[in-house]
């Protein structure tokens, strides 16, 4: 693995004669859709615990 | 300190659909008998809309009760085989985050000077970056200042950053979003912490040899132990964290499987994994409900989850601190910032392809701050029934000379009553046998003193609940009628109030306090007497928050980590160096 310490950090700033700033190493971090589904929350909260429930019991037994 | 160590468990968990659907057919079961109990007994003198109400309202407080007694009961009944040790070396590189936000910055560049010492001494350096967005000027050009010291003392130049945003957008999410954008792929693992986290080097070290022993890990969770109360409300608050809180998180862990919780520090997780799935939206319209995330880490487990990650807590980590409230008012502050980021999981709990648990691990959450409001209702409900029930008719059949008396249900009632604080208690007593008989005690001072301490911080938390539920309910309304809470500093000081301060927080409380004893004497007097469990601890709000946050007695409510861990010792010992330090300086 390249040491990312040797990469100029850029605008460093600085502190008692200390470059303060971590290494210049991007990551991506992509945006999360979050949009709710409507309409489809009630059914989730209702419906999956059923489910669980239901699929649990059956193992159990 | 013991610290259990090992190479990670089972790469891949059996799905904890058992357990799930034991603890939920408990809590259902729960639900069911104290409607069907409630709704006989309503039904004495005629069915009417307020009783039907007031069921639905009792049931569904049970079921919250029953849900964190099944919860309990899983923390006590599964029983986790330790992982198996390895000292393998390892081969990915780690760093420690510590974001502060206008923080002591003695106190925490200790910390961290503690944290790399006790690193070293496991003969192990890892990175540290301290993630500023401090926006007190004063404070900021102090944490220049003892970030140089802290790199002078550790040799840490290059490894041991420090950065300040000028623009705190996203807060704390923000604020490391930030970080792994611009330096994430520099390192494979990501300590988080908050500023008042502490964890034992031996404990980081065992958390990266379990991300490394699994591929599909994307964040391990530790179980924090509350350190350094020293009032009465926050040493009861660390002896029930300690005591009770492994229990509980146990049984988490067992219900939550690989979709397990992530509590925002004192975690690891895989940057890789943390970049690609956990970039937060701005979430659509104004605060309260809309903005940055505040509550980010629920989302972030959950958001793992969805890309095929494991989420895990792991509950045998021990090693690992952080810092509690003082006193009332600081609780209640912190309170009221879960509340409005709980509040705000409304408009992110239909995102899609989140898995069901991850959904309903959020409707947890929310429900948590409902639930009060529910039993206020509950309690309103109960004082409107009175004046609105119709008057007894002995005579029901015409030209039937008898009376006709209704069946007596005082003891269905009673029984109602019986369980809901068994479902309230009996967690808590078996927690206290289970530590006895597992020899656990011992770490809070044997079997007696523990018991002792047990039953003294249930009684403290009985008395303090209608106070922490006035809290609760004033945050909801604020949230739900659109204020926005703000991001308030966090207050670590010695928690000390003054009476004028406890006053100011507490009168409104006393007030509703007494207007609820006073409507509930003036239209159902028979229930006033019944009411004064909650009423009269209201009234004396004021008086209580100023008594809890006066210093705990000398051993009251011992905990393991009275026993100053190596860590902990090492971070006062250094603090009080420097501050000593600082003190000549000022006086020169």
């Amino acid at each position: 693995m390249t040491d990312l310490r040797a990469i100029p950090t850029g605008g460093a700033q600085r502190i008692g004669g200390i470059d303060t700033c971590p290494p210049l190493a991007p990551m991506v971090m992509p945006k999360q859709v979050l949009t709710r589904e409507a309409g489809r929350v009630w059914c989730v909260l209702v419906l999956i615990p059923f489910a669980w429930l239901q699929r649990g019991l059956r193992r159990l037994g | 300190m013991t610290l259990r160590i090992g190479a990670g468990r089972d790469a891949a968990p059996p799905p904890p659909d058992g357990a799930r659907a034991l603890a939920i057919a408990f809590s259902l079961l729960a639900t069911a008998a104290a409607g069907g109990v409630f709704l006989v007994y309503g039904a004495v003198d005629g069915l009417s809309w307020i009783d039907l109400v007031r069921t639905v309202l009792i049931a569904l407080s049970t079921w919250w009760l029953a849900w964190g007694a099944g919860i309990a009961l899983l923390g006590l009944t599964v029983r986790q085989s330790a992982p198996p040790h390895s000292t393998a070396p390892i081969r990915g590189r780690t760093v420690v985050i510590v974001p502060v936000y206008n923080e002591d910055p003695i106190a925490t560049f200790a910390r961290i000077a503690a944290m790399d010492d006790s690193l070293r001494a496991c003969a192990a350096q890892l990175d540290f970056a301290v993630l500023s967005d401090t926006t007190d000027e004063a404070v900021a050009a102090t944490e220049g200042l003892w970030f140089a010291r802290l790199v002078a003392r550790q040799a840490g130049a290059g490894r041991i950053f420090y950065r300040r945003r000028t623009r705190n957008t996203g807060r704390k999410a923000g604020n490391i979003e930030a970080f792994i954008s611009t330096s994430g792929a520099a390192w494979d693992y990501a300590v988080i912490l908050d500023a008042d986290s502490l964890i034992e080097g031996a404990t980081v070290l065992e958390m990266i040899r379990r991300m490394e022993a699994e591929p599909r890990l994307g964040l391990l969770q530790t179980l924090p132990r509350v350190i350094g109360g020293r009032t009465i409300f926050g040493r009861a608050m660390q002896f029930a964290a300690g005591f009770h809180s492994p229990v509980f998180a146990r049984g988490l862990a067992a219900m939550q499987g690989s979709a397990g919780p992530f509590w925002g520090h004192n975690a690891i997780v895989r940057l890789r994994a943390w970049a690609a799935s956990c970039g937060l939206p701005e979430l659509s319209g104004p605060a309260p409900f809309g903005g940055h995330i505040l509550s980010h880490d629920s989302v972030e487990a959950a958001l793992l989850a969805r890309a095929g990650w494991a989420v895990r807590l792991d509950d045998d980590l021990e090693g690992s601190y952080e810092g509690g409230p003082e006193n009332i008012i600081d609780h209640a502050k912190r309170d009221r910032r879960w509340c409005q980021g709980n509040l705000q999981h409304t408009k992110v709990i239909g995102a899609p392809g989140l898995l069901g648990w991850s959904r309903f691990s959020l409707f947890q959450g929310i429900f948590a701050y409902l639930a009060p409001l529910i039993w206020l209702s509950f309690i309103a409900a109960s004082i409107a029934a009175i004046p609105l029930a119709g008057t007894l008719d002995y005579f029901p059949q015409d030209n039937w000379p008898l009376p006709v008396f209704p069946d007596d249900q005082t003891p269905k009632a009673i029984g109602l009553a019986l369980g809901i604080f068994g479902l309230l208690v009996m967690p808590k007593l078996l927690v206290g046998l289970d530590a006895v008989l597992t020899g656990r005690a011992r770490g809070f001072g044997g079997a007696g003193r523990s018991l002792r301490s047990m039953l003294r911080e249930l009684a403290l938390s009985s008395v303090i609940a209608p106070v922490l539920l006035a809290y609760q309910c004033r945050s909801v309304m604020q949230v739900l009628l659109g204020h926005d809470g703000g991001w308030p500093v966090s207050n670590r000081g010695d928690g000390g109030l003054r009476v004028r301060d406890a006053f100011a927080a507490g009168a409104w409380i006393s007030v509703w306090g007494l207007g609820g004893i006073a409507v509930t004497q003036s239209v159902a007097p028979v229930l006033t007497l019944w009411l004064l469990p909650v009423a009269l601890p209201m009234i004396l709000a004021p008086a209580l928050i100023w008594w809890t946050a006066r210093p705990a007695g000398l051993g009251s409510f011992p905990v393991p980590s009275d026993a100053t861990p190596p860590v902990v010792a090492r971070f006062e010992a250094i603090v009080q160096g420097w501050t000593r330090a600082e003190s000549e300086v000022r006086v020169a």
